[in-house]
């Protein structure tokens, strides 16, 4: 009787072991086999693949070109104005699911007016692909629309690229660095990054921080203007090292700035419209008074020389 | 007593400490995060690389200069990238130079006159200025030759560099009226120019010669309320020439840069100075205005009553103190910077090269007025640099406290002017009639 017991029992921890492993196995194989789970939910298009040739070194610098305007989300639009051919159609088809980006995550570094925006996030490759990143040389490329109350300083950040922090860097519009936001128009940064792929690591962590400086925004009674930042874009562009092709490939992999989370705040000081009247009045009054003060020192110190004089 | 410091050796040090920096600063330039070198002098780095490849320098963003500069910059590309600041920095020690040469034109006794090139030659502002590659000791020093030129009665000389100096830097326009004046109440021809000697703190001046001499100050004020009498008696030969040819010389820069570059060197180069209004935060005291009112446009009215101001100060210190060239020039461009609508760091420049050449007439003691003085403006700036890294670096909004500590600045330069006028020895550059030079030398005991 206790045997039959023992034998029930230690038979049930068995399957009950058995279908813990199984659903681990289960839930394991379902995170690996779609890496990019939360981006998944929230993918809003099918994988995007934009064909320029390469001497078109920046995306948004090929749109702000030919549109002069910057570049928004609708990747989608750009891909069917560039057009695609069979290769690229292929190309769109077998680049399914081979990388991805994962957890995101922004910060601000810094206080006042010059601070740096930090992004973080992961770049998983599927081990089955290897072979096709092997054959293309790839960057990780982050398209940044910066809100207008902001700017980046263009030398600045190519200092950056020859330090090597970044592998090239362009800032497509305003990029006065001297007008205030109201006078201001918006600007893109694209940052381009080396990437890891190489070395038999199936997810690399990728790190970009972006020196900005904040630029006087408009009036407010609240003393301080809230400037919020967007998703990034990020893409990747990948050249074929094996074919003779001088193409490259910008593949964007679904990754949608419909999400609000990691809302990112900078409040930058401004002036107060309300002291308008009192700040004039007593900025011309000041003036003159001190004008009139030096006048004064003058006529009475000649008119004490002409006394001496005479 | 002092025998073992001389100009020379005064010149040496200044050099070798000048050069130090110059290389301390490409140290830091490539080990630190924080640069030594000014912004502005990559701005010039950069014109001048495209002006040597044939384009215009006005497409680096932010050059808003004499394409001369970035022409007198091109060595940065073939010799060496510090080529600039070597200029800058000789241009600073001729600066030294040219003071001495004024002083003992104007015969200061030698103690005096090697205090008064210390006071430039080792200002920590100014010995920075150059060496962090910052151009403003080129204009210093054109303007110190323009005024050794005058004194020395060579008039056409003194009206190329004045062209060519109001072209590189407009503020120097500020002189046109008392060079004018000085070159008229000389009464006399070019070359014949009689100095009076100085008589620094003396206190006592030669009875004789001062019967003599035309009283200046109720003569300028009568020339003031009497234009046909102004126009009459102060064209002469030699002030018109002076206008001619600086004029001439202005106009032939300006056509030849417009031909090269076209508008952008207008824009850039020429009405950006005149029409700056920046609402970023500056010692000026309009600075909170202007950005209040940034969203808007200036009315004629409000333009015309910031200018007021400044008018009336330049108006009444020219027509008072031109006959002494130096002490005049001194004051017009403290004012000018004080009541200007942006007044940052580098402009303190243009006043600390004239400031040795009034020292001497100054009876403001160090203890404890020039003291005072000098802790005034000092503390002015620093507490003015308080709030200005608050709000810039720690984000908070000051712009009150801000507003409210450039007025105190201006407070402070108003305060300064006042007691420099107050103590200083009104000598005349020339004397108007043609008597000998005087040859008392009072020497001044210290």
């Amino acid at each position: 009787m206790l045997l039959n017991a023992a034998n029930f029992s230690s038979s049930i921890l068995f399957w009950r072991s058995k279908v813990f492993l199984f659903l681990l196995w289960g839930i394991v194989s379902l995170k690996v086999d779609s890496f990019v789970l939360q981006n998944d939910v929230k993918r809003s298009h099918p994988n995007i693949v934009i064909e320029l040739p390469c001497s078109q070194k920046y995306l948004t610098g090929y749109f702000y070109e030919k549109h002069g305007q910057i570049l928004e989300s609708d990747f989608h639009g750009l891909a069917q104005e560039v057009g695609s051919d069979e290769l690229s159609r292929s190309l769109v088809h077998s680049l399914k699911d081979v990388f991805g980006f994962s957890e995101l995550n922004r910060h601000l570094i810094g206080e006042g007016s010059h601070r740096s925006l930090v992004t973080n996030f992961k770049l998983n490759i599927k081990p089955n692909d290897m072979s096709w990143l092997n054959n293309h040389y790839c960057q990780v490329v982050v398209i940044e629309r910066l809100p207008i109350g902001v700017f980046a300083d263009p030398f600045e950040l190519q200092h950056l690229v020859e330090h090597q922090v970044f592998l090239d860097v362009a800032v497509i519009g305003d990029t006065n660095l001297e007008l205030p936001s109201a006078l201001s128009n918006k600007s893109v940064v694209e940052v381009h990054m080396n990437t890891t792929h190489n070395v038999l690591s199936r997810q690399s962590e990728i790190t970009v921080e972006l020196p900005l400086h904040a630029r006087y925004p408009p009036l407010d009674v609240a003393g301080y203007s809230k400037i919020e930042f967007n998703q990034p874009d990020l893409l990747m562009r990948c050249k074929s090292q094996v074919t003779q092709r001088d193409f490259c490939s910008w593949i964007l992999t679904g990754w949608s700035d419909d999400t609000h989370k990691n809302g990112i705040f900078w409040l930058v000081p401004c002036g107060n419209m309300e002291h308008t009247t009192l700040v004039s009045s007593i900025t011309f009054i000041s003036a003159l008074v001190s004008a009139l003060l030096i006048v004064l020192s003058v006529i009475c110190r000649s008119t004490n020389e002409d006394m001496k004089n005479s | 007593m002092c025998g073992s410091i001389n100009f020379g050796r005064m010149m040496v040090i200044s050099a070798f400490l000048r050069l130090g920096l110059i290389a301390y600063g490409e140290w830091q330039d490539a080990h630190m995060e924080v640069r030594y070198t000014d912004i502005d002098y990559f701005v010039f780095s950069d014109a001048a690389a495209l002006v040597a490849t044939g384009k215009s320098p006005f497409e680096r963003s932010t050059y808003r200069y004499s394409p001369l500069l970035a022409f007198l910059l091109i060595p940065n590309l073939i010799l060496h990238q510090s080529w600039g600041k070597l200029l800058f920095s000789s241009a600073d020690l001729l600066v030294g130079l040219f003071v001495d040469i004024i002083l003992k034109l104007r015969s200061v006794p030698e103690t005096l006159r090697l205090l008064s090139v210390a006071v430039w030659l080792f200002n920590p502002f100014t010995f920075t200025i150059g060496t962090r590659g910052n151009c403003e000791p080129i204009v210093c020093a054109m303007i110190l030759w323009i005024i050794i030129c005058i004194m020395n009665g060579k008039v056409i000389q003194a009206a190329f560099w004045y062209g060519l100096v109001v072209h590189f830097r407009i503020y120097p326009i500020i002189y046109a009226l008392p060079f004018v004046l000085v070159l008229n109440n000389q009464h006399a021809r070019p070359r014949e120019c009689i100095l009076k000697k100085g008589s620094p703190r003396s206190g006592v001046t030669d009875p004789s010669s001062r019967a003599r001499v035309v009283k200046p100050s109720t003569t300028s004020w009568k020339q003031l309320f009497c234009p046909w009498d102004l126009l009459r008696s102060n064209i002469t030969i030699n002030s018109f020439l002076f206008g001619l040819i600086s004029g001439s010389i202005f106009f032939f820069c300006t056509a030849l840069f417009f031909k090269l570059y076209g508008w952008e060197f207008l824009n850039e180069g020429l009405l950006y100075h005149l029409t700056r209004t920046d609402p970023r935060h500056n010692f000026s005291i309009y600075f909170y205005h202007i950005y209040l009112h940034h969203q808007h446009k200036f009315s004629l009215v409000e333009k015309l009553i910031s200018f007021l101001p400044q008018l009336m100060v330049q108006l009444a210190l020219i027509f008072r103190f031109a006959a002494d060239l130096p002490f005049c020039l001194f004051l017009q461009t403290v004012a000018f910077v004080a009541f200007n609508k942006v007044i940052t760091a580098q402009y303190f420049v243009w006043f600390f090269c004239l400031l040795p050449l009034i020292l001497p007439w100054s009876s403001m003691k160090l203890k404890w007025k020039g003291l005072i003085c000098i802790s005034l403006w000092m503390g002015s700036q620093l507490h003015w640099l308080l709030w200005g890294y608050i709000l810039e670096f720690k984000g908070q909004n000051v712009f009150i406290q801000l507003w409210l500590a450039s007025l105190l600045f201006l407070a402070a330069n108003t305060v300064i002017l006042l007691m420099v006028i107050h103590h200083h020895k009104f000598s005349r550059v020339f004397s108007p009639s043609l008597s000998a030079p005087d040859s008392t030398d009072t020497k001044k005991l210290d």
